[in-house]
């Protein structure tokens, strides 16, 4: 007989998922951002982050060039955190700390890993607010995952 | 049971290994202008023969001046490069292409220094002679003011195989420089006289830009080349010196420390199937167009300073 699964709904601990995001984000500087250095590398001069922020900003014809990697490498992470997560519910940091995503209607549909993975475009407000909200409620759950009604969970 | 997990981390692993794929592919697809910015001199090589534009392919021998004029306008743009110095070592090329270049030149506001390696001749000396001091080797072939127009005329060929050529023009000198037939008097006369013009017009520059008399450049331009040695006595250039004198004179000049810098332009595989695509038709092209009747209703021939 079939037994329908049952979800382990403790959540997961916002130090693990912090811990997670940061492995993650290893992985997808190893296989997504690597193949770009090509492109990347001697673009940006050598200096303090000031001194980096300061010549990106003064210079627009630089960041002209530099959209269509940025846009790149946003949808190919995206992708991996999309990916991973649909398949396995898990990304490697998720799986190395052992958490989980689901969602708390019937499946976990791609959509919804898509919309989840969206944290990673460079908006840094956006992100902020996501995250910041997950501080702030019972559920631990960022806004993303809240419009998906999906959360994240100790596996 | 074991195998399970197996299967998982062979899942894993062929997604990661996808990933790293799709994101190279994309990579090499992304066309990047991106330039090397460290340093506060930017080097521009002048480097084969000058011509408007570069027809491209592989082993292209040729130097495209629209490249040369938007890299010396985005330098004018640029705060942080305080001169520019042209590395040149070409025969010359084009005539309109040389004095685009040079236009340019002149209108930067900023220091401009070039160096000439083995030879910086005709078109390239004009080039030179635009920025505000020349640097060369003793031994540097230099000079070379003229102008050159010459085409193959192989009319009698065509007269021994029975091949005629029907001329069919509306404006008598419309096919004027076709290798199908003789040039006459006027026609030769017309060639002449343009080339007296541009040559009137290469010697007017050099005199502007080096301060010497247009008497005295007419009398140096007929077209001979001038080893360094001899062109630093004759006023053509400045001093005898490489890179090294000229990074010396730039730092006393500005009195900073120079770093020389070139953009570097990295091309990505789509630039790289357009060159060989682009090259290969040119190359086609021309052929096709030489050998066909229908190209002689332009003139064909190529008028350079070289």
């Amino acid at each position: 007989m079939k037994l329908p699964k049952i979800h382990n709904v403790d959540n997961a601990p916002l130090f693990k998922r912090i811990l997670a995001f940061i492995i993650d984000m290893i992985i997808v500087e190893l296989f997504v951002v690597s193949p770009f250095s090509r492109v990347l590398r001697g673009s940006i001069t050598e200096g303090s982050f000031t001194e980096i922020l300061e010549y990106l900003t003064s210079n627009e014809m630089l960041l002209g060039n530099l959209l269509p990697v940025v846009v790149a490498i946003t949808i190919m992470t995206i992708a991996y955190f999309t990916l991973f997560e649909f398949k396995y519910q898990q990304t490697i940091g998720k799986m190395i700390f052992k958490i989980k995503v689901v969602s708390l209607q019937k499946k976990l549909t791609i959509g919804a890993c898509v919309v989840r993975a969206l944290v990673v475009l460079p908006f840094y407000f956006v992100t902020l607010i996501d995250v910041i909200y997950a501080l702030f409620n019972a559920e631990n759950q960022r806004v993303l995952e809240y419009f998906t009604k999906t959360k994240t969970v100790v596996a | 049971m074991a195998k399970q997990p197996k299967r998982r981390w062979t899942g894993i692993i062929a997604l990661l290994v996808a990933l790293w794929l799709i994101s190279f592919v994309m990579s090499m697809f992304i066309t990047s202008d991106l330039q090397i910015t460290s340093g506060n001199v930017l080097v521009i090589p002048i480097k084969g023969v000058i011509l408007g534009d570069d027809p491209g392919g592989f082993g292209s021998n040729a130097l495209s001046s629209s490249q040369v004029v938007s890299d010396i306008e985005a330098a004018a743009e640029d705060d942080d490069i305080k001169a520019i110095v042209f590395e040149i070592n070409s025969p010359g090329g084009s005539a309109v292409a040389s004095d685009e270049i040079a236009q340019a030149v002149i209108a930067l506001d900023k220091p401009t220094v070039s160096y000439i390696r083995e030879v910086g001749a005709s078109g390239a000396y004009w080039v030179a002679a635009s920025t505000d001091k020349i640097f060369v080797n003793r031994m540097s072939i230099t000079g070379s003011i003229g102008v050159i127009a010459s085409y193959l005329q192989f009319s009698d060929l065509l007269d021994e195989h029975g091949v005629t050529y029907e001329r069919m023009v509306a404006g008598k000198y419309k096919d004027m420089g076709t290798p199908f037939k003789d040039l006459s008097d006027t026609e030769r006369l017309i060639f002449q006289q343009t080339l007296d013009q541009i040559h009137k017009e290469f010697v007017k520059g050099v005199a502007e830009n080096r301060n010497l008399s247009v008497e005295k450049v007419t009398e140096l331009a007929t077209g001979q080349v001038y080893l360094g040695s001899r062109a630093l006595g004759l006023g053509l250039v400045d001093e005898i010196g490489g890179k090294n004198e000229v990074h010396a004179y730039l730092e006393k000049e500005l009195n900073m420390t120079v770093e020389f810098f070139e953009w570097e332009r990295k091309e990505s595989i789509l630039d790289l199937l357009s060159q060989i695509s682009g090259g290969g038709s040119y190359q086609v092209g021309r052929g096709i167009g030489d050998s066909l009747v229908k190209g002689s209703v332009e003139p064909s021939v190529p008028v350079v300073w070289s």
